[in-house]
């Protein structure tokens, strides 16, 4: 599939509230994927789910949206980021957009900020 | 006490029409602003760092305001190669402090165009840009086009205050036709007179393929197994563009983050130029960051170039694919960061936020960010547009002064960063 990053209003919201709270993580720490591909995952709303790329992997919460299938959209922020790499062929901006990205239903929890900032070190 | 006519500083848009209902010192209501301004400015004190703090023994514990800054002189002063980061979030007078630090230290200094609309500036560099006011577009326009951006949920009032639904002098809605090109069907595109889907990354073949129409060479008959655009839509929309008497492009991310990147941008521009052939058009990127501009204009007074300038030669160098932060981080190359007014760790991508865990990092922001939290000294301020004044440049480049409504007991970032090139100077004389 295709990751795409892009801005959300409720991930605007919750950001300027607070990035430490429950509500930016449940706006930010999702994925959004076309209802065909749901059930080609075995995945419905609410369901957990392991986005994986070659820069890393990370457990986000599945959500239905109108998008074209072989798509994947996930909020800007910390647990999109996991997925982004630092190549930014010679232009200084990384690829937010269009990256390949496998994913999978899981069991594992999503990380909470803290925890993604223990694994930075 | 009700303050009128206060700027948000939230997004490009600057929307400088925000009452804030103010009763001692605390904020009690906002009104006319979008969802994102009223959570700013409500509740602006919330996640609030509220004491200077220093990391000792693996803990960030409270300090005065002069050893923080003390300690963040002396980071600066032994690094090597620092990078100063952020500052789009801030005001003007603290961008240009921030230039005149990089400048003493060697550092490389660098703004969020390098994570947004780095790509927009570098095309604007290359081929110009046909610009025009807010004002002027609200007033005027007939044909609008948002293109790879969707300013429902990154700029809630934009479509109905400047743009879309906006009641101009000569220009409404019922005289606007209004048009989304996006990948996605996304809010913006369902207020639109007319959505165009088309595949991801295929922007640079489209823009170009409506070039070529424009200077009357025909859409070839594949367009929509290369594009993802039906044919009949794009003799539509070139017809429509070249019979608008004043249309505008506005573009974001979905061009600039995409593959081609500037040369997105780049072709986007030269279609708007190839477009005043026939009429009046114009073309505005979406920045995102309220002041984004602002450290576009005062960087390039200053040192001639917009965003990931570098000094370590005594003078500036501009190069985004070398100095922009991410690739500063990625290339484990810098030893010391200052972050200004904006939030890295949640915003890069991890391989980058890796780097920065590792290294001195000086983070000078109201609320405790995810950056804080890696940080050796974290000193808050006042936040620029709610507890201190300044300016800042809305996205079509008109400078507007950002009120103070409440007071802070913290010195805004252009003190911060004063002071820290003072102690700076003293601790230099003392080698």
């Amino acid at each position: 599939m295709k990751l795409i990053t892009a801005r959300t209003l409720k991930q605007g919201m919750t950001m300027e509230e607070s990035k430490l709270s429950q509500s930016y993580q449940d706006a930010c720490a999702i994925a959004f994927l076309n209802e065909n591909d749901m059930a080609k995952f075995n995945l419905k709303e609410g369901d957990l789910l392991k986005a994986k790329t070659s820069y890393g992997e990370v457990v986000v919460k599945c959500g239905k949206v109108v998008i074209d299938e072989g798509n994947l959209l996930i909020p800007m922020g910390p647990w999109a980021n996991i997925l982004i790499g630092g190549n930014t062929g010679g232009t200084g901006m990384p690829d937010f957009k269009g990256i390949e990205v496998e994913i999978l239903k899981t069991d594992e929890n999503i990380l909470n900020v803290k925890e993604i900032i223990q694994k930075l070190k | 006490m009700e303050i009128k006519n206060v700027p948000c500083p939230f997004c490009g848009s600057l929307c400088d029409d925000i009452i804030v209902n103010v009763e001692n010192n605390e904020i009690k209501s906002v009104k006319n602003g979008c969802g994102i301004s009223i959570t700013k400015f409500m509740k602006h004190h919330v996640n609030a760092v509220k004491s200077p703090m220093l990391k000792k023994e693996g803990n960030l514990v409270d300090v005065s305001i002069d050893e923080a800054i003390d300690k963040a002189a002396e980071i600066l002063k032994n690094a090597n190669y620092p990078l100063i980061f952020g500052l789009s979030t801030t005001e003007c007078e603290a961008q240009s402090k921030a230039l005149e630090l990089a400048e003493l230290i060697g550092a490389t200094i660098d703004q969020l165009p390098s994570v947004c609309h780095g790509p927009s500036i570098m095309a604007l560099q290359s081929v110009g840009q046909t610009t025009a006011t807010l004002g002027e577009i609200k007033n005027r326009a007939d044909m609008v086009i948002f293109w790879g951006c969707n300013p429902i949920e990154a700029h809630p009032r934009f479509f109905n205050r400047y743009s879309g639904a906006a009641k101009g002098m000569w220009s409404d809605r019922s005289k606007r036709y209004i048009v989304t090109i996006d990948m996605r069907e996304t809010s913006t595109a369902k207020k639109s007179d007319k959505f165009i889907k088309i595949s991801h990354g295929k922007d640079y073949e489209l823009i170009s393929i409506i070039r070529a129409a424009i200077k009357g060479q025909g859409i070839p008959d594949n367009v929509e197994e290369i594009t993802g655009v039906k044919k009949e839509d794009l003799e539509n929309l070139t017809n429509r563009m070249k019979n608008a008497k004043y249309g505008v492009v506005f573009y974001g991310m979905g061009l600039t983050q995409s593959f081609g990147k500037e040369l997105n941008t780049d072709n986007a521009i030269s279609l708007v130029k190839d477009l005043n052939e026939w009429t009046k058009f114009s073309i505005i990127p979406m920045l995102g960051h309220y002041n984004v501009a602002g450290a576009v204009h005062v960087w390039g007074w200053q040192s001639g170039y917009p965003f990931s300038i570098n000094f370590a030669l005594q003078y500036p160098r501009y190069n985004p694919g070398e100095f922009s932060a991410t690739q500063m981080l990625v290339r484990k190359e810098c030893d010391a960061a200052l972050i200004v007014a904006t939030d890295p760790v949640a915003h890069f991508p991890n391989e980058a936020a890796r780097h920065l865990a590792g290294i001195p990092v000086i983070t000078i922001d109201p609320k405790f960010s995810l950056t804080a939290l890696i940080s050796e000294v974290v000193i808050p301020c006042a936040t620029a547009g709610i507890e201190a004044e300044g300016t800042a440049y809305r996205m079509d480049g008109i400078p507007l002064r950002l009120k103070k409504v409440v007071n802070s007991e913290f010195p805004p970032d252009r003190e911060i960063l004063e002071r820290i090139i003072e102690r700076l100077k003293e601790k230099m004389k003392e080698q």
